[in-house]
């Protein structure tokens, strides 16, 4: 594979990978407090 | 291990983890929220609780410090909009922060909860993608402040408010739940 379309490759891994960490920091933690919510754990 | 050397250890993970952030915005910030979380489970893996009794004082101290090292670093992002959004979301918690240690109200805490950090993670992400991102305008910057408030307004209403246990809550039902 030449380095251009490796390069686009990464880049579409990297992008991935910021919008799934950002979208789970964000969501996760409200998530568990809901979670905690219904289960009277809170 | 000693109250002292758990506590020394926490405060460095707090102290230094946040510095990250000046290098790499995002990543760092995410380091950032993981060390404000590892305090409760250094604690209990080492089985030493010096934080015991202050433990909500030395957490917003250090909340505010990372947070304020985001606004910093927002600032040289070169967007009018997101800086006016961010300083404002900064200000609401600091304000609320202080308020709430004064008055010990906890609805304080609901009133002014921390969606400066979810949407900074949102426009560093943003950036990190795309390093000429600004806001487009208003109706963009209050989209993605309906979109990520509600996680945090739950989080803040479970953690600081009804003060449950979040970490105890994790670790018994995902981290060991045959226990």
């Amino acid at each position: 594979m030449e380095a251009r379309a490796l390069r686009a490759r990464f880049e579409r891994v990297r992008r991935v990978v910021v919008v799934a960490g950002v979208g789970a920091v964000i969501l996760v933690p409200g998530a568990v407090a809901l979670w905690m919510l219904l289960a009277g754990r809170a | 291990m000693s109250d002292e050397a758990v506590l020394a250890l926490v405060v460095a993970v707090r102290a230094l983890v946040p510095l990250l952030i000046f290098r790499w915005n995002l990543a760092g910030a995410f380091l950032a929220i993981a060390a404000d979380g590892s305090d409760a489970v250094i604690q209990d893996v080492l089985g030493a609780e010096p934080l015991r009794g202050w433990y909500h004082e030395f957490d917003k101290v250090f909340d505010t410090y990372y947070l304020g090292i985001a606004l910093w670093v927002a600032r040289s992002w070169g967007d009018r909009l997101a800086w006016t959004v961010l300083v404002s979301l900064f200000a609401l918690r600091a304000a609320g922060v202080v308020v709430f240690e004064l008055t010990g109200a906890r609805a304080v805490i609901l009133a002014a909860p921390n969606i400066f950090e979810n949407y900074y993670l949102v426009l560093a992400g943003l950036r990190s993608m795309d390093s000429g991102y600004r806001l487009s305008g208003w109706r963009e910057a209050l989209v993605w402040l309906v979109l990520v408030s509600p996680p945090k307004l739950l989080q803040e209403y479970v953690m600081h408010y009804r003060e449950a246990q979040t970490w105890r809550f994790v670790r018994d039902e995902i981290v060991t739940p045959w226990d």
